[in-house]
């Protein structure tokens, strides 16, 4: 698989200062150069801040009459009214925390986008907030005690920890954007999935996690504040020390070392600087995504060029996001319960899909999918897959633990085998061929080898369908939830097909709308679980998805409907031979183009939302199994079709099986532990060099 | 005659216990799935053989006996089929939250839904007594069942009979256990313990709406709602210690928290049965702050804060 990434995460161009900074420009670039584009957003982001400053005013005054605001300042607190009280302790902090972690965000943002010369860099993107959070999660459990010393600390070690790994595994590939993204998002998902084994496991030790999972402003004092601020200030101070050498990281490293600082260091510096940054905020007010990355692009957007006009424009804004969203929240009903970290990443999301069709990306559109060396003997290869296959289940029926420890067989009990541990094994495994599906269909579809139902979101979308029918109507019947996850994946694929034939489906661009929908999606499920009701917790462990509920009719009718679908895929190789040449080679062949690209679509999503409902949302099956069929060399359409339906069914009975074994007597989703093991591998395939 | 005395008490113990045997044949082999069930099967005398999340009860539920015979059967929401069918339960006993899985466990042994919490009764105390009545009658155990019933109508007696006579339980309650350190889980009227304080006469402060369980996440400002109460919290803190509360300005500054009315109690868990109430009431006997000057410095202070005074 290796050299199928090193096609795709290499520079597509060499990265000198020139091309890189025309290759992030924006549309907003070729109107205003330098100085007056400076001038221009720093304007605008000043003007958007001061709107917003005086929309909170009109909310403190209309707390209380601004003639009356000194006085209550003034007076000790001893001496104050309820009304006076709340408007000290916790209106003006609250807005005063908005500005100051929206700053702090802007910035962090700006500063990993320049260290690492990269447009996507953010604390959610290089999974620092979700390290810093299983970090938190891991402590609380463990060593509570640390948490004395400063839960920042906790954070940032995650977060240095985290981000630490994402750069490793980037810089094996140039540091190419496509591969720092790449390796972002497997660690962030990595990091979510042991986050949630953890939550499923220990629900009760990690209530308090919750909420700081969903971030929220809420302040009854300002001891956050008067933390928030000289840390802040020493920040920016080190920021403005070093900002004239790092500016000099866009012309490039000898630049940088003829102003007499090593460019290693600087970089390290400054991404320490973000990540101390990211994990203060965390510390404070839990995770608040999104920001980070969109007032950075905002600032860039609107037309600042230079380093130092770019950050302050992107603390402006960062601020303006926070909080516009505050004052939302105050006005939704039901006040003050809605979690402003959750919300602020529901909202910017349409604003982030907007950035994202709009910002130009350093990358040739992929067209030529490599197709990988071609076994000679694909049929033999698939004799050894089936060899493995039984002994996957052997392993999954036969081996496991009860009271008295391993047994082989449930000693003898074959109806035991027959009754419950076959229909697990069943759901197991049709689940993973309906991913492996998806995946080829996908894959080829796009004529994007690092397309899956979870990278592209559709998986998420799927979830945010079920999450949504769970609130308003919780007792849905499965073919009814089948149905609305179809809808919703049906929805999201038209909609990427739409939005990305322009871009001819780059990568990169296909690969950041399905990061915004899992974002969407994590945003619900965090806002769900913050709220504390015990609901939320069936809703986490029917999101991750589970082979728990399968009887053995219903093994034996999916094993069948994923059979079926794999026959109806038949017919259609010529057209996934064809597609992955792009439109014009294919319809010169006679391809229709709509019909053919409708059926695989109506195909695929029937397949995602199926394979959803079984094992959840982020499994990496429908990545991996295509993957791991054309690196065994099965390149052919119909040949990978089959090859990857026996990886992905292969790889879902282990997970199943170690799922239920690993933590006996509670178990872990199949869905998560497949999820577990697809990241693993794909870290190892990016670390290696090919 | 020493002998025959002795043979005589000999076979009266043997029938004694011949008369008793048939009793303990017929103690029913019960998994409880849901931790109400669990502790109320073993308040009544039938110890469950397997129960979920036994750990986590042991840390969650304070000092609530459970012996070591008990086999922890996995967690709650998807708890480990194979192993429940190992111990061929005769009964299998779940919460409505469970019943999802109820085909399933079905194929093992009779499943009994048994309800602590409902939407169609508002006072979760109520619906716990007629739960515990359920599950007594299910197990054969109706005389356990109308004591233990008794019982906890007599501590809340005690309850009632300690707090009053105190000026300040004059006042509604707080109860909270606090989720972070600006939230907390606001125990409502229609929560067990909540239900349990307004039978034993002691009003709740507390006048949002809540969940099914009772509570409700809210932040620490929203008990400004009723100046007048007294806070009571119950542990564990998802924070190292109370210390770390003086950060929080407005916790401080609460009219309960300057004229200490605040009482935290020890670990005991929100949605239990009757053991968990009575457990409850007990610790709130016990941690109840004697009656003594505070009540004047209370009232002194009240006026300040009302804002009569320049």
């Amino acid at each position: 698989m290796s050299h199928h990434l090193d096609a795709l995460t290499e520079p597509t161009r060499p990265s000198t200062a020139t091309q890189i900074s025309a290759g992030l420009s924006l549309p907003a670039d070729k109107k205003a150069r330098s100085a007056t584009g400076d001038t221009r957003a720093l304007v605008l982001a000043v003007l958007a801040l001061v709107l917003l400053l005086a929309l909170a005013l009109g909310r403190l005054t209309n707390e209380v009459p601004f003639a009356q605001w000194l006085e209550i300042l003034s007076r000790p607190s001893q001496q104050l009214s309820l009304e006076a009280l709340l408007w000290r302790f916790t209106l003006l902090p609250q807005l005063t925390i908005a500005v100051l972690v929206g700053a702090a965000l802007g910035a962090a943002g700006t500063l990993l986008q320049q260290g690492l010369r990269n447009p996507l860099a953010a604390p959610e993107t290089l999974g620092i907030q979700g390290g810093g959070l299983l970090a938190l999660a891991l402590v609380v459990l463990y060593q509570p005690l640390w948490l004395t010393h400063g839960a920042e600390w906790v954070a940032f070690a995650g977060g240095l920890l985290a981000a630490g790994l994402v750069l490793a595994l980037a810089a094996r590939r140039q540091n190419s954007p496509l591969a720092l993204l790449l390796a972002g998002m497997l660690v962030s998902l990595l990091s979510g999935s042991l986050l949630t084994i953890l939550l499923l496991n220990h629900d009760l030790a990690l209530v308090s996690l919750l909420a700081m999972n969903a971030g929220s402003l809420t302040q009854d004092g300002w001891q956050p504040v008067q933390y928030l601020w000289p840390r802040l200030l020493i920040v920016g101070v080190l920021t403005v020390l070093i900002a004239r050498p790092l500016r000099l990281l866009e012309v490039g490293d000898q630049a940088v070392r003829s102003f007499g600082v090593s460019p290693a260091f600087l970089r390290l510096l400054t991404m320490l600087l973000a990540i101390y940054l990211s994990a203060t905020v965390v510390s404070q007010v839990g995770v608040i995504s999104f920001v980070a990355l969109a007032a950075p692009l905002l600032a860039r957007m609107t037309g600042a060029q230079r380093l130092l006009p770019r950050l302050i424009c992107a603390a402006l804004f960062g601020s303006a996001l926070l909080l516009v969203t505050d004052l939302l929240v105050a006005w939704l009903p039901g006040g003050g319960e809605w979690a402003t970290g959750s919300l602020v990443a529901l909202l910017g999301a349409p604003l982030l899909f907007w950035l994202v069709l709009r910002v130009r990306l350093p990358e040739a559109p992929a067209t030529v999918v490599s197709l990988g060396i071609r076994h000679p003997h694909p049929h033999r290869l698939l004799w050894g897959i089936g060899v493995l296959y039984l002994c996957g289940l052997v392993l999954g029926l036969g081996l496991a633990r009860d009271a008295e420890g391993w047994s082989w067989f449930a000693r003898g009990d074959w109806s035991l085998i027959a009754q419950w541990r076959l229909p697990r094994v069943l759901a197991a495994l049709a689940a993973g061929g309906m991913l492996a599906l998806a995946g080829v269909l996908i894959q080829r579809l796009t004529g994007n080898p690092l397309a899956s139902p979870e990278v592209l979101g559709i998986s998420s979308s799927c979830g945010l369908g079920l999450i949504l029918l769970g609130l308003f109507y919780p007792q849905a019947s499965r073919p009814l939830q089948l149905l609305v996850a179809s809808l919703s994946a049906l929805a999201l694929l038209a909609l990427l097909l739409v939005w990305s034939r322009r871009a001819q489906f780059a990568p990169l661009r296909l690969l950041l709308c399905g990061m915004t929908v899992t974002a969407l999606f994590a945003a619900s499920q965090s806002l769900v679980l913050g709220s504390g009701d015990p609901r939320g917790l069936q809703l986490l462990s029917w999101m991750s998805g589970s082979t728990y509920y399968v009887t053995a009719e219903m093994g034996w009718s999916l094993l069948a409907v994923m059979i079926l679908l794999l026959a109806l895929s038949w017919p259609l190789t010529r057209w996934l031979e064809l597609l992955p040449l792009g439109l014009v080679a294919a319809s010169s062949f006679g391809v229709d183009p709509a019909r053919s690209r409708l059926v695989i679509l109506l195909l695929a999503a029937v397949l995602s939302a199926a394979s959803t409902l079984l094992v959840g949302p982020i499994s990496f099956i429908g990545l991996l199994a295509p993957h791991l069929a054309r690196r065994l060399g099965f390149c052919r359409a119909r040949e990978q079709l089959l090859g990857a339906v026996g990886c992905g069914m292969l790889v879902m009975l282990v997970a199943d099986w170690a799922g239920r074994q690993w933590l006996f007597p509670d178990q872990i989703p199949a869905g998560l532990m497949a999820s577990l093991l697809g990241g693993g591998y794909f870290m190892l395939s990016l670390w290696r060099r090919g | 005659m020493a002998v025959v005395t002795r043979l005589i008490t000999a076979s009266l113990l043997w029938l004694g216990v011949m008369w008793a045997a048939p009793v303990w044949a017929a103690l029913p082999r019960v998994v409880a799935l849901d931790w109400a069930c669990a502790e109320t099967a073993q308040a009544l005398g039938v110890t469950p053989v397997g129960m979920s999340q036994l750990a986590d009860y042991r840390i969650w539920s304070g000092e609530m006996p459970m012996p070591d015979s008990v086999v922890d059967v996995g967690l709650r929401m998807e708890s480990n089929l194979e192993l429940i069918r190992a111990l061929q339960p005769d009964l299998i006993l779940i919460s409505p939250m469970q019943q999802g899985a109820e085909p399933l466990l079905r194929r093992i042994a009779p499943v009994h839904t048994v309800a602590f919490n409902s939407e169609l009764q508002p006072d979760s105390y109520l619906q716990a007594r007629l739960a515990t009545r359920e599950l007594a009658l299910l197990l054969g155990r109706e005389a356990q069942g109308e004591s233990l019933l008794r019982e906890t109508e007599q501590e809340l007696q005690q309850l009632r009979h300690a707090l009053v006579g105190d000026a300040r339980t004059m006042r509604p309650l707080y109860l909270l256990r606090f989720a972070d350190r600006r939230h907390g889980w606001m125990l409502g009227r229609n929560s067990l313990f909540g239900g349990g304080l307004a039978a034993a006469g002691i009003p709740l402060a507390w006048q949002q709406s809540t969940n099914l369980w009772g509570f409700t996440t809210a932040p620490l400002t929203d008990l400004m709602a009723e100046p007048e109460a007294m806070i009571i919290y119950i542990a564990p803190l998802p924070f190292p210690d109370m210390d770390a509360l003086a950060d929080n300005q407005l916790w401080q500054h609460l009219p309960a928290v300057r004229q200490g009315r605040v009482v935290g109690l020890p670990q005991v868990w929100l949605g239990n049965g009757l053991p968990s109430l009575r457990y409850f009431s007990r610790l709130l006997v016990t941690h109840w702050p004697q009656p003594g000057p505070l009540a004047a410095v209370a009232t002194g202070a009240d006026r300040l804060i009302a804002g009569e005074t320049h």
